[in-house]
């Protein structure tokens, strides 16, 4: 009896003692731990260009790297780049200099930490990586850019300190981590690679910010070359979702974290692109490097920079003049036939929309994954539902996934966007137009 | 009450037996009644560690674990995922209804008890009783398994509905479910467990029911058999009735995630972005109704035998009769009965007619009926009683203290407008737990308690079976009465984060405290476990009869040897002969001859 | 000594008692009721609460006290009884008639939400599409073709409306997460879900309803509390526009010197924002309460009940407006 007393009594305060330590260590901050880095880019490394369609079927849930994997083994993609081949040196360089420039998931910025904020111990080392980074940033950057436009990047309009780029380890950013960690992570994973717990698990898979390429712009490929979007683009897509894939509407947040969130999207983009970039000339053409691969990192680091700003600054493809806003039904009929002869014709759609999209084949985006043309005979639009963002979709193309930019002449843009905006609805289409799309039973389309 | 070591040297019916032949493929319905205890034992632990993960995610949402949070994958931010969490919280509840509340209750007590109690020397089956419980080792293999697989475990929550548990690729595209990963073969691998568990509990059911009709002792008739004994007969017919049923509904979800079929898959199919399942020909409704059809009388599977060792213990240390035995027993067959007519009230809100909704309403509120003349026969048994506050006595009387409020808090569920309101939320989660942890498990503690010392021939520690008490029924209803007041603040149940809410996030706070309480819970139950082991091998020698009682296994040596009796005990009266004014001594077993003359049960 | 377990007992259950007069003053309790039906619930959950929370005094007082005064006593033997005829009858037959009246009280209650055959004609009609993990809302422009004032009708206006919610209309106003609705306004809602069970849940409405694949299912509320009022400003200056609205057309028009135009084709120049009083008590939410996979805490909706029904129907115009953009400054013009 006394034996199990004391020993029960011994345990038991040992187990109070355990709890208190646990509990106190539990906090509901919202941030990331600090002790965690952005893992190392282990996934293939891909380029494609590649614009076979495939009869295949989507591979199952849970399977993004393996079937990326299996298409690389078929030589599907044009350059494919295992980063294991990395030499290792070379590798934790990288992760070094990337750390440098976009901190951690706690702290994250998109320049050199100020050596005023750096620990104690790590001082003279920021001021070297910060005077290393200034120096380039006035010899790689263009006349067009000042501070203020990246400074635009990562702000917002709630918090709106002006921050020069040598401070960058922002507010906004720091919230927009948090803001990421709660809505976003568990899609598109912590480094932003779109392999967060669920990102295999839902298809189309979760954007992959790593390539420094988006789906959805405001602007043209033409008037930007880098294809970056707006960063006003960024935050669309984020207040009203993605029509027909899992990427829901986080248009219930208010502006300012939508703004938080947008950047952090751009820094986590930033920081995929040059890890992206320096593997595969890694792998590729390293004496493009020479020696000093931190140098090389640095100097991607700040020319993607410049390209988003760039494009952030650019104002959004302005159309023509909408022609119909006050036309006739049978005016409207007119046009609607005009978009469906364009359809089918001069414009090529039916090429990969093939049946109106009904039919679509797959082909691979490039992110490697597989994508098809939409149904247009279903009433979502990934893109948005507005005529103003078919004009977008069609003339500057979704150029990630395929689908080419459109010359055509103004009034033919908005026939065909009259076109497939009537085409889910039998309805609203002239009777011929009718009779092609939606063929009755027998009947021979 | 004094305890003193008994000499007794008990021979044992088969000598030549080897050890594997005794203690792990046994036949001996006490070693199978033990081996389930001790496998409930274990899947406890198993379970309360995937509630304190559900607590520390609730409590904590976004916050950063000490210690836990390492365990998550740095590309899960150290973070516990949503996917993750449906997994836990499903599991917790598939772990504790399937793996702990039923085999302890039926496999555990039931074995133990019902040869026992009856006088007989055994199960009517033995054979079919050892592979009831061994038909619990696949289910359990395959539960555990489901950790491990692609997927993780199921993440449907216990009730599995379709069409989250059931979609499926289209047949020849693999097993893995487009609507999340848990819904691939963690929810196959969970199909197949609960059918191995269907399986074993039929073959119990089947064995007690011919062993309480056939095999009662001279004079044992049905209205002179203890209320334990009378709770597991109308719980073995239950479950003989109902389990079909969900069989039948386990193999239809198993064939549409498996072979293609679509019994719970609607015509149009169903899109998930990309992936499609394919067009259909079933109903989602099918499921809910077959499954609440079992399941609904599953949750009296999982209380009445509690009930019925609680009257058992009650009377024992109240040193009084049961209060009103007849109406007790028809009380039990009265929800029993009612149990069958009721499925519906889990399903107000599911899209049924509303109209039948009417009808079950008024089923589920007179439920309550027989409930609460259990209770009042209980407060009319220690009324006027000589309480003797036991262990064993003090976790039953909790039992009654709990069931009331399990029991009440039921009636809101029940009104379907309240119903409306109240569907989903943590109301209905404080309403479970106080049926099935303060109840059932305070019932399973007394019992433990009080049967321990015929089950090891050992007793258990007192003081530490008091500190042991008292801390889990103040935690455990700082723990779960909370609830209460979040389900009426609106709180949804299953819900990994409610701080995106604006209608919700002023209750985080006490979650914050239930999810603390529910952590010292949880560690409170380690002094349970201390105790069990340290007196199993320490603890002192008991006696035949220890708290003085009148049914029969008292009669028998602790531990009965195979075989239980020395002799065929002779029935003579009702098993609540307590404190009657004729004898001596203030009980009368139920064997002697020379005790007072036979009364007539009430 | 062996009657402190009866105390401790007695402290446990009145903690539990008392906790349920301290939780309002911590504001943990329902939220404010904003529909017709509401009050019924409310009511009938007060009822209930009354009732519960007597027998919870009655069982737990008669046990604690029995637990203090019959305690072992050394001995003495106890009362022998093996129980009372009457006692059972009556504590049967009591219970048993709170019971019955419960029941049929409810009836009512349960019948005006949720009954088909009860619901109002419709002012405002709405499909809710829920799917992994968003709810995804559709107006028609034209409420007056669902509405009815003869009963007869009622049969095929019903038909016609949820064929409606099933086939999308050209015309038809979306929007994600946001249920729009003015107040006093019969609001009828068709639910549906592309992928699993979902359910539309709105705890200030006390209003909950599953969706079912396959199933198109009617809702229907009353709200009586209004959060937001749709305002419109020029965008140039700022200066909130005079709206003029037709009840007969339900068509609002934007008034100026030279004359009235309709709002939506106005969009581009003009910027519409909803006003809310900023209380997040007026947040009144929709969460999904039917397990729906890893997002399911996340399909987070919002009610916005309008002052009245121009209210309502500049948003819904100016919604149709920004909705049909082509130029740059429509598109920009609502977020």
């Amino acid at each position: 009896m006394h034996r199990q007393a004391t020993t029960l009594s011994r345990s038991l305060v040992v187990a109070a003692g355990l709890v208190v330590i646990f509990l106190a260590g539990c906090d509901d901050s919202n941030r990331y731990p600090a002790a965690l880095r952005y893992p190392e880019r282990a996934d293939l490394v891909l380029k494609t260009e590649n614009t076979t369609d495939y009869r295949v079927a989507l591979p199952p849930p849970g399977k993004l790297d393996e079937a990326i994997r299996e298409a690389a083994d078929k030589k599907l993609f044009q350059v494919v780049v295992d980063p294991k081949d990395i030499d290792r040196k070379d590798r934790a360089e990288l992760t070094k200099a990337l750390e440098e420039l976009f901190g951690t998931p706690a702290a994250p910025s998109i320049a050199p930490i100020e050596p005023t904020r750096a620990p104690r111990g790590k001082r003279e080392e920021a001021e070297e990586n910060l005077k290393l980074y200034e120096s380039l940033l006035s010899e790689n950057l263009g006349e067009d850019i000042s501070d203020d436009d990246i400074t635009y990047l990562v702000t917002d309009s709630d918090t709106l300190n002006k921050l020069t780029v040598v401070d960058p380890r922002s507010t906004t950013l720091a919230k927009g981590s948090e803001l990421y960690r709660r809505h976003c992570m568990h899609c598109h994973g912590v480094a932003g690679d779109g392999r967060g717990p669920t990102g295999a698990w839902v298809d189309p898979h979760p954007r992959d910010y790593r390539q420094g390429v988006f789906k959805f712009l405001s602007t043209t490929k033409a008037a930007i070359a880098s294809g970056k979007p707006r960063k006003e683009d960024l935050i669309r897509t984020l207040e009203k979702g993605i029509d027909g894939t899992s990427m829901p509407a986080f248009g219930l947040l208010p502006r300012h974290e939508l703004e938080q969130l947008a950047s952090y999207v751009i820094h986590l983009s930033l920081r995929g692109e040059v890890e992206y970039d320096t593997l595969m000339v890694l792998a590729r053409d390293k004496n493009q490097i020479g020696d000093d691969l931190k140098k090389f990192v640095y100097q991607r680091a700040i020319q993607y920079t410049g390209q988003w700003a760039r494009a952030s600054k650019m104002e959004p493809n302005r159309p023509a003049a909408y022609p119909y806003s006050s036309a006739t039904p049978e005016e409207m009929h007119e046009s609607i036939s005009r978009g469906y002869k364009l359809f089918i014709g001069k414009a090529e759609c039916l090429k990969c929309h093939m049946d109106y999209g009904r039919q679509s084949a797959y082909r691979y985006d490039a992110w490697g994954t597989l994508v098809r043309a939409r149904n247009l005979t279903e009433t979502n639009y990934r893109g948005g539902r507005r005529p103003i963002d078919i004009y977008w979709r069609i003339s500057g193309g979704i150029p990630p996934s395929g689908m080419p930019a459109h010359a055509l002449a103004d009034q033919e843009m908005w026939d065909l966007v009259n076109f497939v905006q009537a085409l889910p609805y039998p309805g609203m289409l002239p009777d011929d137009v009718k009779h092609k799309v939606y063929p009755s039973p027998g009947e021979k389309h | 009450m004094s305890v003193s070591h008994s000499h007794t040297t008990e021979t044992h019916a088969h000598p030549e037996m080897s050890i594997l032949r005794k203690y792990v493929f046994s036949e001996d319905h006490k070693i199978i009644g033990i081996q389930f205890l001790f496998t409930g034992l274990i899947m406890l632990f198993v379970g309360g560690a995937l509630a304190l993960l559900v607590r520390l995610q609730v409590g904590w949402p976004n916050g950063t674990i000490p210690i836990i949070g390492r365990w998550f994958p740095a590309s899960w931010g150290e973070k516990m995922s949503p996917e993750f969490y449906t997994m836990v919280f499903s599991m917790h509840a598939s772990v504790m209804i399937f793996f702990v509340i039923i085999p302890w209750l039926t496999g555990a007590f039931g074995n133990f008890l019902i040869p026992l109690q009856i006088g007989a020397p055994d199960m009517a089956f033995p054979k079919l009783n050892m592979m009831s419980y061994w038909f619990m080792w696949p289910a359990l293999i395959t539960i555990i398994w489901s950790f491990f697989v692609e997927g993780g475990a199921a993440g449907s929550g216990w009730t599995s509905y379709p069409t989250l548990a059931s979609a499926g690729m289209p047949a020849g595209s693999g097993f893995q479910s487009p609507a999340g990963p848990p819904s691939g073969y963690g929810q196959i691998l969970w199909l197949v467990s609960l059918l191995f568990v269907g399986i074993s509990s039929m073959m119990g059911s089947v064995n007690y029911i011919t062993t309480i009709v056939n095999m009662r002792a001279p004079g044992m008739t049905f209205f002179r058999m203890p209320m334990s004994i009378w709770a597991m007969f109308i719980t073995a017919i239950l479950q003989a009735m109902a389990l079909p049923v969900l069989t039948v509904a386990l193999i239809l979800q198993l064939l549409d995630k498996t072979l293609g079929t679509t019994f719970f898959l609607p015509p149009a199919g169903m899109a998930f972005g990309n992936w499609h399942t394919g067009p259909g020909g079933g109903q989602p409704l099918l499921w809910q109704h077959l499954f609440w059809f079992y399941s609904h009388p599953a949750v009296y599977i999982m209380i009445l035998p509690a009930m019925g060792m609680v009257s058992d213990i009650i009377s024992v240390f109240a040193r009084k009769p049961l209060f009103g035995y007849k109406p007790m027993v028809y009380a039990i067959a009265g929800i029993a009965g009612l149990g069958f007519i009721v499925w519906g009230h889990h399903m107000f809100q599911s899209g049924m007619d509303p109209r039948l909704g009417t009808g079950f309403m008024l089923a589920t509120i007179m439920i309550a009926l027989p409930s609460a003349v259990k209770t009042f026969n209980w407060l009319g048994t220690i009324w006027g009683g000589n309480i003797k506050y036991t262990t064993a006595m003090l976790n039953a009387l909790a039992f009654v203290a709990m069931f009331v409020i399990g029991g009440l808090s039921g009636i809101f569920m029940a009104a379907t407008p309240v119903d409306v309101y109240i569907h989903d939320t943590y109301f209905i989660v404080a309403h479970i737990h106080y049926v099935l942890f303060m109840s059932s498990i305070f019932g399973i503690f007394a019992g433990i308690y009080f049967w321990f010392p015929k089950m090891f021939g050992r007793m258990m520690n007192e003081t530490w079976g008091k500190v042991h008490f008292v801390l889990t029924f103040i935690l455990a209803n700082c723990t779960f009465y909370p609830m209460h007041i979040i389900g009426v603040g609106g709180h949804p149940r299953r819900y990994y984060d409610i701080t995106i809410y604006d209608v919700f996030q002023h209750l985080q706070p006490l979650n914050v405290f239930m999810s603390v309480s529910a952590i010292l819970l949880g560690l409170a139950q380690f002094i349970f476990v201390a105790n069990f082991f340290y007196s199993l091998i320490w603890g002192p020698r008991a006696e035949r009869n220890p708290w003085h009682s009148n049914t029969l296994e008292w009669s028998a040596p602790s531990p009965p040897p195979h075989g239980n009796f020395e002799e065929t005990p002779v029935v003579y009266r009702g098993p609540y002969e307590y404190g009657h004014p004729d004898t001596e001594q203030d009980y009368a077993p139920q064997t002697d001859a020379k005790g007072p003359a036979v009364v007539a049960a009430h | 000594m062996q009657k402190g377990w009866s105390i401790f007992f007695g402290v446990i259950l009145l903690a539990t008692f008392l906790i349920w007069f301290a939780a309002p003053f911590f504001g943990w309790w329902l939220p404010e009721n904003i529909s017709t039906f509401g009050g019924g619930v409310d009511n009938l959950f007060y009822a209930i609460l009354g009732l519960t929370t007597f027998f919870f005094v009655l069982t737990e007082v008669v046990l604690v006290y029995a637990m203090w005064k019959f305690v072992d006593r050394g001995g003495e033997k106890s009362v022998y009884t093996h129980g009372n005829h009457t006692l059972e009858l009556v504590w049967t037959a009591i219970p048993a008639a709170l019971l019955l009246g419960i029941a049929i009280a409810q009836i009512g209650v349960w019948e005006k939400i949720k009954y088909q055959s009860r619901m109002p004609a419709p002012d405002l009609t709405v499909s809710v599409l829920a799917r992994q993990w968003e709810w995804r809302m559709r107006y028609p422009l034209d409420n007056q073709q669902f509405h009815y004032e003869d009963e007869d009708q009622k049969a095929a206006s019903n038909l016609k409306s949820r064929l409606w919610a099933e086939n999308p209309n050209f015309d038809d106003v979306h929007a994600i997460n946001e249920l729009h609705v003015w107040k006093n306004a019969n609001v009828k809602l068709w639910i549906r879900t592309l992928d699993v069970l979902h359910s539309f849940t709105l705890p200030n409405l006390r209003l909950k309803q599953d969706t079912l694949p396959g199933k198109t299912i009617p809702m229907w509320f009353n709200a009586e509390k209004s959060n937001c009022e749709f305002v419109v400003r020029e965008r140039s200056t700022g200066k909130p526009v005079t709206l003029a609205f037709n009840s007969k057309t339900k068509l609002v028009e934007v008034v100026t010197p030279s004359g009235r135009e309709p709002l939506e084709a106005r969009v581009a120049d003009l910027k519409g924002e909803l006003e809310t009083s900023g209380n997040k008590a007026d947040n009144w939410e929709i969460a999904c309460q039917e397990l729906c996979g890893s997002r399911h805490y996340a399909m987070r909706g919002r009610l916005y009940v309008h002052a009245d029904e121009k209210s309502y129907y500049a948003w819904l115009q100016y919604s149709r407006g920004a909705q049909k953009a082509t130029s740059l400054e429509a598109a920009v013009s609502m977020r």
